[in-house]
């Protein structure tokens, strides 16, 4: 990262004089005057709208973000061991509570950026209903870990609302993520799966196949929650970014990809 | 319809060398295949033993067809009664010796045991090394294992390709008289394929020579070699003779060739009357005007000077001398050859320094 | 340990020790005839064994994840003989990694078949062994450190295999979770005494394999001449 010309390890030729050189450097560095660079972790659920998001962003403000991808747990386990991240858009609001708890955040910088909405999904067009789940030559149903991810309890959650735990042990397949998950009902490998919203939402009209939306009171609400980590506490461009993801532009665009927004 | 012979009518190419040979051999004694490297040698024994395919051809054994493209018939190696040893004898690494000898002997089947393991064993003094692995066997023991080994698998005849090339000569003067006694004792028919003149001279009834894949000569042991095995850089003669007296005082024999006796160190083996090939060696010959007296050398046999040439650019004279009928060529320096004013037709004597007694 | 591990190491080993059978059943003709062929299509053949040494597990779980839906017909073939889907299921696992281990067992026994095979083989025919016979009392003795190492690499690979269990496992207990899974998810969850536990076993299982290996072929060096 050039956040500062290194100019003492540059070799300066006599003839040229120092302000030649310094000048002949500011010109290869045009931007740097003015712009900032930050890296995002991102949940991956949440990256087809980041790439919107930040294209908007980037446009707006010049400033240039970098996007990391992955699960949650994965990305907390990295940031505690110090992964170079500026922010954190968490799938959950476990993790950032947990590093607001151990200070490694920005005192007041958490907060619910989207309310992820959980479906149940499968690629056939029609209606379908929680009977589907029921149905006996049903093989599986694929779900995140609920160990690891927050659509994985919610989706455990909506199956214990719905009475149907029995009857699904065994046919559950657990994905590392919900992407994951996802990726086992679009290869037909899993009749039905509990994916987010926003994933069946990302596909093509024609491919959008049936869904159920199970009603909010059936399981807690995910709440998405970023975090302005600790060490990018001058970072203009990290800065930057939360408030435009408090602003409206960003609400709506969150909005459009099948997320509430609070 | 059993034949004694063995018949071979081949072609097989491969890139950048063919071989083709039309030739058929006695199934009795030892018969040797002799060439360069790179003659088809060994292509030639591996296309007996079934190794590779011929393009086209066949070969007839004692019982039956070993292969005949034109009808397409080709008996695999396990089913040719043939043993085989290749070069550096390999055994199989993972059984004793005994382990070695029964793994092909229990898998002959029914034929005709003419002899039993005792006696192979005994002829070739392995009978203490029974327990032994091959890994602890020296390279002469190996090599009489092997040999053990395929005549166990009771063959018609016995394909050997250069399996003492990797021993010294020391231990290969060894092993020979081993084969000659297997060949007298079993009655065994014996291809032998070597690049050694000395050995083969010693060891063979008669000789196929092979150039470049192509047969270019066949028949006697001496005639063929002196004709055929010696060239400008390896020149010599092999002289036929026979065993006439022993001094057991001087421990020394008589062996009359043409062009008079030499006496040679005495061998156990020899008995009075028998035939000896004599290997002598163009650069290990002197000659004289006279009779040697006052000298080491001993042995001089008297001859006439057919030729005189030559010996490239260098200081040397290839000299042709006729003992008798039979051709020896002698090395000398050209001055050597100017202080004795030798010419053609001239009365010489034919020292001799060394001479290989072989066969 | 905890006791919700268990199974998850169970299921391991005999993932391991099913994998290893697989191979040796597959891999020692594989290995055979790339050891003997003339063909011209060998080093295609070759490549395409030595795929997966290369490959991100992950390429081989998403093409097995594909290849292995209910719909596809390997997928749908399976389905109708044994009742039960390719993916998510012990049988899945098995052929993924015999296909994700095939290159640890078939080049060390072909590199053994091609030390000994060519001149042994020659030898056992001349000694009247029919091609078969050969095979099994002159090429597979002659190889046995290639055996070992072929045996061994592949049950301490299969031990170790994650990427493409993740992608066609599904992660059921008792069925799919193996150990490797198990550790990652409890790194993810922040259960490290429960990780470092199921690490520590499955790094001595691997080291004594190992062990096993180096200290057998001191023991036993190639045949040489």
């Amino acid at each position: 990262m050039w956040r500062k010309p290194p100019f003492q390890s540059c070799v300066i030729k006599p003839r040229i004089g120092l302000a030649g050189a310094m000048l002949a450097l500011l010109a290869l560095f045009p931007a740097q005057a003015q712009a900032d660079e930050a890296t995002i972790a991102v949940a991956s659920n949440f990256r087809p709208v980041m790439a919107e998001l930040e294209t908007v962003f980037e446009s707006q403000t010049g400033h240039d973000l970098t996007v990391s991808v992955g699960s949650t747990g994965k990305l907390y386990t990295q940031i505690i061991h110090g992964a170079p991240y500026d922010i954190f858009l968490a799938a959950d609001e476990a993790r950032p509570k947990r590093l607001e708890a151990e200070s490694q955040i920005v005192p007041g910088t958490r907060f619910t950026y989207a309310i992820g909405q959980l479906t149940l999904w499968r690629p056939e067009g029609g209606e379908i209903s929680p009977e589907a789940l029921a149905a006996p030559d049903l093989r599986h149903v694929a779900i995140a870990n609920p160990e690891l991810a927050p659509y994985g309890a919610a989706a455990t959650e909506v199956i214990a609302g719905l009475g149907l735990t029995g009857q699904l042990e065994g046919k559950l397949v657990r994905g590392e993520n919900i992407g994951q998950a996802f990726a086992f009902v679009k290869t037909g490998n899993a009749e039905l799966g509990f994916v987010a919203l926003s994933q069946v939402l990302s596909l093509e009209d024609g491919e959008r196949g049936a869904r159920w939306d199970p009603p909010q009171t059936l399981y807690t609400p995910i709440r998405q929650d970023a975090v302005l980590l600790k060490r990018s506490a001058d970072n203009e461009a990290a800065q930057a970014f939360i408030a435009f993801l408090r602003g409206d532009d960003a609400k709506a665009i969150i909005s459009g990809y099948g997320y509430d927004t609070p | 319809m059993p034949t004694d012979t063995l018949t071979l009518d081949l072609e097989k190419r491969f890139a950048g060398f063919g071989l083709a040979l039309s030739r058929d051999l006695p199934l009795e004694g030892i018969t040797a295949i002799f060439g360069p490297s790179g003659s088809g040698k060994s292509t030639l024994l591996r296309l007996i033993a079934g190794f590779e395919r011929p393009d086209r051809g066949r070969i007839l054994g004692r019982d039956e067809v070993w292969c005949d493209t034109a009808a397409r018939r080709f008996l695999p190696p396990y089913k040719r009664p043939a043993g085989f040893v290749r070069q550096g004898a390999p055994l199989l690494p993972h059984l004793s010796v005994a382990g070695n000898l029964s793994y092909g002997e229990k898998r002959t089947g029914k034929r005709p045991a003419r002899y039993s393991l005792e006696d192979v064993t005994a002829a070739l003094d392995i009978a203490p090394l029974m327990e032994h692995r091959p890994a602890m066997l020296s390279g002469g023991e190996r090599q009489r294992v092997a040999l053990a080994q395929a005549l166990l698998t009771r063959p018609d005849i016995l394909l050997l390709d250069e399996p003492f090339s990797a021993l010294d000569r020391k231990r290969k003067l060894a092993i020979l008289p081993y084969l000659q006694r297997l060949q007298a004792q079993f009655a065994m028919p014996v291809l032998y394929v070597s690049h050694d003149i000395e050995e083969v001279a010693s060891l063979a009834d008669r000789i196929l020579i092979l150039e470049a894949g192509r047969e270019t000569a066949y028949g006697d042991v001496t005639a063929c070699l002196n004709a055929h095995a010696f060239g400008e850089d390896d020149d010599g003669a092999i002289l036929s003779g026979q065993v006439t007296a022993f001094d057991e005082r001087l421990d020394l024999m008589d062996i009359e060739v043409a062009g008079g006796v030499l006496r040679l160190p005495a061998e156990q083996s020899r008995s009075i009357g028998d035939p000896v090939r004599l290997l002598l060696r163009a650069n290990e010959v002197a000659l004289s005007l006279t009779r040697p007296d006052g000298l080491s050398i001993r042995n001089a046999l008297t001859g006439e000077v057919a030729a005189i040439r030559a010996d490239g650019d260098g200081p040397f004279m290839r000299v042709e001398v006729t003992l008798s009928g039979t051709h020896l060529p002698v090395r000398v320096t050209r001055a050597a050859a100017e202080d004795l004013s030798l010419q053609e037709g001239q009365a010489v004597y034919a020292l001799i320094k060394t001479a290989t007694l072989a066969g | 340990m905890t006791l919700p591990d268990l199974p998850a190491l169970w299921l391991t080993l005999r993932l391991a020790l099913t994998t290893t059978g697989l191979l040796l059943l597959i891999g020692t003709p594989l290995a055979w005839w790339l050891a003997t062929t003339r063909t011209r299509a060998k080093p295609v053949i070759e490549a395409l064994v030595a795929l997966p040494l290369v490959l991100p597990p992950t390429v081989l779980g998403f093409y097995l994840l594909i290849a292995f839906n209910p719909d596809s017909p390997i997928g749908s073939f399976w389905l109708s003989v044994t009742g039960d889907t390719l993916t998510f299921s012990f049988a899945g696992l098995v052929i993924a990694s015999v296909i994700y281990s095939l290159p640890f067992m078939v080049q060390p026994l072909q590199t053994a078949f091609e030390t000994t095979g060519r001149s042994a083989m020659e030898l056992a025919a001349s000694l009247r062994a029919a091609p078969l016979d050969a095979f099994f009392t002159v090429a597979m003795p002659g190889a046995a450190r290639g055996f070992v190492t072929a045996i061994v690499l592949s049950f301490a690979h299969t031990l170790g295999e994650f990427g493409v269990v993740l992608m066609v496992g599904g992660n059921i207990p008792e069925r799919t979770r193996v150990i490797s899974i198990a550790i990652y998810e409890h790194v993810d969850n922040l259960a490290y005494a429960e990780a470092h536990t199921l690490s520590a076993i499955l790094l001595g299982l691997s080291f004594i394999v190992l062990l096993f290996v180096y200290a057998f072929n001191r023991r036993f060096p190639v045949h040489a001449h």
